[in-house]
């Protein structure tokens, strides 16, 4: 078993805190002692892998992979032929809406507007440990899934009342409160996101933008879609159509 | 359509578009590589997953530098693993596999494997903690100081100190005596 002094050295070792004398030290162990060299390994290694969330990726991916690939590919290829007319036919009408498209987007628009084309509710993905065995969480979840968001923001709230750290949850009770038109209550949770480093931080700063838009204030709103649109993120592309119509 | 830099902004964000994508366009490759050699869909369905935590581990390593595309470093992910599949089960060093030529036996790519695989039982340990445990190491891998610990656990600072160490004694010995963990250090 570690003991303090080992995993204090090494810590500060990974933290590049020691004096070169301190560093051979390490290095030294590091080659002769088998068991001093696997604890070095798993201290340096454990903060990225608990960082990393791939229990999210993991299910997204399992999700996407339910579907029918070989069959819908197949069903394509037999169909090719016929649906050459209907394929043309929605060529053009791709080309108008797209057209239509450019002439909205270069038309003023309200704010409120923008808010409604742009906001919408993302699938649920929390990866919370203990999930299954939190009653007060599956009961959120659920509500959330069945969009019965009034439900799904009083258990998100119970919830974070025992938990209050658990930023996915954060994020989804946000955006509940969003749902029901709750935006002063929906702010500061959002904002508490946005000042942490994690996976939901541009998504915060996106609803942010939508949540001042949704307010008529733009000028609030800006520094978040700026931001989003200069940073290479999920948000960017949408961060710029949005920008195009606020900037001035 | 993405391009490489859509790809890999889309899979640190797991965009599911992307991901449909990269799905849509790679797993047919690796469905026909595992099938001519001897698995099954459920085998590609499988090793396709991995593969794709091994390229989303290693989109995030900042000091890693993509000199292959997203699909070539995807399908030698694929590849390798598959063939330590069939190492471990044919127990046996002399397999190889038929595929495209120009793909060689990587050994980074293999360190990758294990690296993706050693941070999953990382993770599944870590889970095994109990609930202020994981609540406290997770404060302190995401850099917050003691006397932060401390303020939202509710702890005085020298608590904090002691269950931050208590509880990185315990999870550092479970990592370390787990078989499989002991197995991937011998490789």
């Amino acid at each position: 078993m570690i003991s303090q002094d080992d995993l204090k050295l090494i810590e500060e070792y990974l933290q590049q805190r020691l004096d070169l004398k301190q560093v051979r030290e390490v290095d030294k162990r590091i080659a002769e002692d088998p068991e001093f060299a696997l604890q070095f390994e798993i201290i340096r290694d454990l903060p990225k892998a608990i960082n990393m969330d791939t229990e999210h990726f993991r299910s997204e991916l399992r999700s996407i992979m339910q579907q029918p690939l070989e069959a819908s590919k197949q069903t394509d290829i037999k169909k090719g032929k016929q649906v050459s007319l209907l394929r043309l036919f929605l060529s053009a009408a791709a080309v108008i809406a797209g057209v239509t498209l450019a002439i909205y987007l270069l038309m003023p628009a309200k704010n409120v507007d923008l808010y409604a084309a742009y906001f919408d509710i993302p699938r649920e993905n929390i990866s919370v440990r203990d999930t299954d065995l939190d009653p007060q969480l599956a009961e959120a979840t659920r509500s959330f899934s069945e969009k019965d968001y009034v439900s799904a923001a009083e258990s998100f709230q119970q919830f974070l009342d025992e938990n209050p750290n658990e930023i996915p949850v954060l994020f989804f009770y946000a955006v509940s409160l969003m749902a029901i038109e709750k935006y002063d209550e929906a702010q500061p949770v959002l904002t508490e996101i946005q000042n942490q480093e994690s996976v939901y931080r541009n998504a915060a700063m996106w609803y942010l933008g939508l949540l001042h838009l949704r307010n008529n204030d733009r000028e609030k709103a800006k520094p978040f879609f700026e931001q989003l649109k200069n940073d290479s993120n999920n948000y960017s592309e949408k961060a710029s159509k949005i920008w195009l119509q606020i900037a001035e | 359509m993405y391009n490489e830099q859509d790809i890999i902004i889309g899979l640190r964000g797991s965009d599911r578009g992307v991901m449909e994508f990269l799905y849509k366009q790679y797993y047919p490759m690796i469905l026909d590589l595992i099938q001519k050699n001897g698995g099954t869909s459920e085998d590609a369905s499988d090793i396709f997953q991995e593969g794709m935590i091994v390229v989303y581990e290693k989109i995030f390593d900042s000091a890693f530098e993509w000199r292959s595309t997203i699909k070539t470093y995807l399908y030698a992910v694929c590849r390798n693993k598959w063939l330590m599949e069939l190492r471990n089960k044919r127990n046996r060093s002399t397999t190889t596999i038929d595929d495209k030529p120009d793909v060689a036996e990587d050994a980074s790519i293999q360190r990758d494997i294990i690296a993706s695989e050693k941070n999953e039982l990382m993770r599944k340990h870590f889970k095994n903690l109990g609930k202020d445990c994981r609540q406290v190491l997770e404060l302190f891998f995401q850099s917050k100081s003691l006397r932060e610990i401390s303020q939202i656990m509710n702890y005085t600072e020298a608590y904090a100190k002691k269950k931050k160490f208590s509880c990185q004694q315990k999870l550092i010995e479970t990592i370390s005596l787990d078989p499989v963990f002991k197995e991937f250090n011998k490789s």
